[in-house]
């Protein structure tokens, strides 16, 4: 695990970030996703943490091993996707591993907001797990760890089951994210996640199937190729659809969906708004069948 | 209130006798900020997005009964009204704020005009039949055949100030070559530009603004020569309608296609495609240069590294765009967000408010050209009636930018210079923007062959990899022992 802080190389001041904000570190040709963590306040300085993961891509390896203090890298955003509703008066705050570091973030601002919320944090070992000693320092009432080594377990299910915290934020690896989804299956709006890791695909033309996009508003038919992605088609035509990861984890490339079968294929949408089918990501989702309809 | 010009409109309701405050078309009382608002005034015509704060802010729709309009100021609002076209007609998007006068009408019907609804203000399906058979010449290839000459008029123009250390940049550049481009954009003969340019005065005082009778009159008579010329113009193109050019494109098209390009469009179209293209292009410029130039250090990171022109140019395009607000009419009751509208209201939306909305774009009052949401502006609208000229306006707006960050990286702003508007609701833009450098420093004196290395950019919206920020690694820590910071 490394913590990277960030600043301009000029003196200038950084942009101002709210808790579950995210800047994008670009390394060769992609850029991954971090959690901003740190103090929101300071002007003049980002952090980020980075855990080393050995399946990973190359952005934990590339800063991990080619980065080094003084290193002029390149950044995207910041951006939040995972944007803390300030409005409710409970929060349960749910984190797995290197996940703590908008976890914190949210802590930080609840606790000075003076509302209600619980941290529940797992992980390995507490050895390997980051901030604890920060989390026991500013948070230690609202606390609660969950070492792996030490055969505590996240009891999800009733955590949830028995809160009555209006919303629910986490962050961590997909089997976490998963089990919270399925937990809160009852009231989905209340849970709020942010994924970090990607099965990044590379399109595979044999394997993929070309079919016509039609655009509603703009009453215009793109037709997408079997090597080519609907975000591609789509800015061929001149669509403006901003984008960023280009390898669904960011859903800043989200359409909203019309009608059609969609081959998602991203890690944003959660489950029920899959069923919903009322949005998608360009960058990677598909069609099933020969035709989808997207509103714009 | 009885005698404002406004108050005639249809929709002004009476006063509440119990509150004495005016009572909106949906039966609402109006809060005291709706009744001051006021477009004409200068807090909006200075400053639109922080004119409309309060309103973004505590009432995001509010009937304006100075202006008997809805205005609209938040993002999700604005774009959802863009985006339903069919509930909020375009059909009022050229109305005439002001009533014409009768001697204005008068003047205009001596040159038979007879300006029809075009594209922007057109309803479907009428409208989507005509966008779709006229497209062809906004694709990016066909774009591309643009682009040489907008760099020699943009190489032109700047060879004629380079060594005078001073300039209105508007007078001397940005408001002529946007025009040039529209006549070349829709193909008129060479020989017929200079009649059509004499003609094509400004139109934004007399649609969006209070003309006075005489400033409505000296318009009509513009127009009206423009309106005959044009007539001759289009029969001469229509002699010979190869080759590139919008019109001469739409007069092919007309062959395949009588009932969807008519005559009568054709006609005016070409008004309307000068309109289109000219004053948004000059102002967004005007605008982008002010800006930049008032943000020395975002200019200079520009000069250093030109591959952030695309999106420092959309970043200006969100931040003080050249058309500040638009209109819709409500073709049913409806609502937007909490609010009942009537059938048959007025809206403005204000996209220079939506442009600044945190609850869309972060930190939404720092100019950030590292921005990778910034396209998302509504500057050139939404929906099926989304600029179709966006592309060639990105295009001229980046190559000026290029051609000033390479030749004059010094210019900067003559200070204490007053900016003027024209007062108006909708298309915004500095009336002169005056400029400065000591010509002695011009990069081409000691290196002439910064006049080759003009950089191009791939035509459409910015790519991703346009807004990367450079920073430093300040602290690179391994497996810290403590997490304490
Ligand atoms: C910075 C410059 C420009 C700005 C800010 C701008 C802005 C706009 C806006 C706000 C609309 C209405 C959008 C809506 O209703 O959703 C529009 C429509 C349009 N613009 Fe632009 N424009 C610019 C430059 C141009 C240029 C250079 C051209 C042409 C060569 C052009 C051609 C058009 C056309 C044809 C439409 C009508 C599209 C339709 O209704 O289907 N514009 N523009």
């Amino acid at each position: 695990m490394v913590r990277l802080v960030l600043e301009d190389p000029r003196g200038r001041k950084l942009p101002r970030w709210t808790p579950g904000a995210h800047i994008d570190v670009v390394a060769g040709d992609f850029a991954r996703k971090y959690s901003l963590c740190g103090d929101p306040e300071d002007p003049d300085r980002l952090q980020v943490s980075v855990l080393r993961e050995a399946a990973g891509r190359g952005g934990s390896t590339f800063l991990h091993e080619t980065v080094k203090a003084g290193s002029l890298i390149h950044i995207r955003g910041l951006k939040n996707h995972f944007r803390l509703d300030e409005t409710a008066e409970s929060y349960l705050l749910i984190a797995g591993g290197i996940g703590i570091t908008p976890i914190i973030a949210m802590a930080d601002r609840l606790k000075h907001l003076g509302k209600d919320y619980t941290v529940h944090y797992c992980g390995r070992a507490r050895g390997t797990m980051a901030f604890i000693s920060r989390l026991e320092r500013d948070h230690s009432d609202r606390l609660h760890l969950y070492p792996a080594s030490e055969k505590k377990r996240l009891p999800l299910s009733t955590l949830v089951g028995k809160s009555n915290a209006e919303q629910i934020y986490a962050c961590g690896p997909e089997r976490l994210l998963d089990a919270l989804e399925e937990a809160t299956s009852d009231n989905p709006e209340k849970l709020h996640i942010e994924h970090f890791t990607a099965t990044g695909a590379v399109l595979d033309p044999a394997k993929e199937i070309g079919f016509d996009v039609v655009l509603t508003d703009s009453e215009l038919t793109v037709h997408v190729a079997p090597d080519q992605t609907v975000l591609q088609a789509l800015r061929a035509v001149g669509a403006d659809i901003p984008s960023d990861c280009e390898e669904g984890i960011c859903g800043t490339c989200e359409v909203p969906v019309a009608a059609g079968d969609i081959d998602h294929r991203d890690k944003v949408l959660t489950a029920s708004e899959r069923v919903e089918n009322c949005r998608m990501m360009t960058c990677c989702s598909r069609a099933r069948g020969e035709k989808i309809f997207l509103a714009i | 209130m009885a005698d404002h010009p406004f108050s005639g409109s249809s929709h002004l309701a009476g006063h509440c006798p119990m509150s004495g405050l005016a009572v909106a078309p949906n039966g609402c009382p109006v809060s005291p900020k709706a009744a001051d608002f006021d477009p004409f005034e200068s807090a909006y015509q200075l400053d639109p997005p922080e004119a409309l704060r309060w309103s973004r802010d505590q009432e995001p729709v509010f009937y304006s009964p100075k202006l008997g309009y809805w205005v609209v100021s938040r993002y999700a609002d604005v774009k959802e009204i863009f985006r339903n076209n069919q509930i909020f007609s375009p059909a009022i998007a050229l109305e005439k704020i002001t009533p014409v006068s009768q001697k204005a009408q008068d003047t205009l019907k001596r040159y038979d005009y007879a300006m029809n609804r075009t594209l922007v203000n057109e309803d479907e399906p009428a409208h989507m039949e005509r966008r779709r058979a006229l497209m062809e010449s906004f694709t990016l290839d066909e774009l591309k055949h643009h682009e040489p000459m907008l760099q020699s008029l943009t190489q032109e123009y700047l060879d004629r100030i380079i060594d005078n250390g001073e300039a209105d940049l508007v007078d001397e550049m940005l408001w002529e070559i946007p025009l040039t481009v529209a006549l070349n954009f829709l193909g008129i003969p060479e020989e017929d530009m200079d009649t059509l340019r004499k003609y094509s005065i400004a139109h934004t005082v007399n649609t969006w603004g209070r003309p006075s009778t005489e400033e409505q009159v000296a318009v009509a008579e513009a127009v009206g020569n423009f309106w005959q010329y044009a007539g001759k113009v289009l029969e001469k193109m229509r002699q010979d309608p190869s080759g590139h050019g919008w019109m001469k494109y739409a007069i092919r098209k007309q062959k395949e296609l009588p009932e969807v390009v008519t005559d009568s469009y054709l006609h005016s179209m070409m008004m309307a495609g000068i309109v289109a293209a000219h004053e948004t292009t000059a102002h967004a410029s005007a605008n982008m240069f002010r800006l930049l130039l008032e943000n020395r250090e975002v200019w200079e990171d520009i000069c250093d590294n030109p591959t952030l022109i695309p999106n420092a140019v959309e970043e200006c395009l969100r931040y003080s765009g050249s058309v500040a607000a638009w209109r819709r009419i409500a073709t049913t009751d409806t609502r937007i967000g909490d609010t009942e509208i009537p059938e048959g209201s007025k809206l403005l939306i204000i996209s220079a408010s939506a442009n600044h909305d945190d609850r869309h774009f972060e930190n939404p009052d720092d100019l950030d050209i590292y921005r990778d949401n910034t396209t998302d502006h509504l500057t050139f609208g939404y929906g099926a009636h989304q600029c179709m000229g966006k592309n060639l306006a990105r295009m001229e707006m980046r190559i000026f930018l290029e051609a000033f960050t390479r030749r004059l990286p010094q210019l900067e702003l003559v200070p204490n210079q007053t900016f003027t508007f024209v007062p108006n609701t909708s298309f915004r833009g500095p009336e002169h923007l005056w400029v400065r450098w000591d010509q002695g420093q011009n990069p081409e004196r000691r290196d002439p062959g910064i006049l080759e290395r003009i950089r191009t950019f791939t035509i459409g919206a910015p790519a991703p990899h346009d807004s990367a920020r450079p920073v430093r690694v300040a602290m690179w820590q391994s497996r810290p022992k403590v997490w304490s910071a």
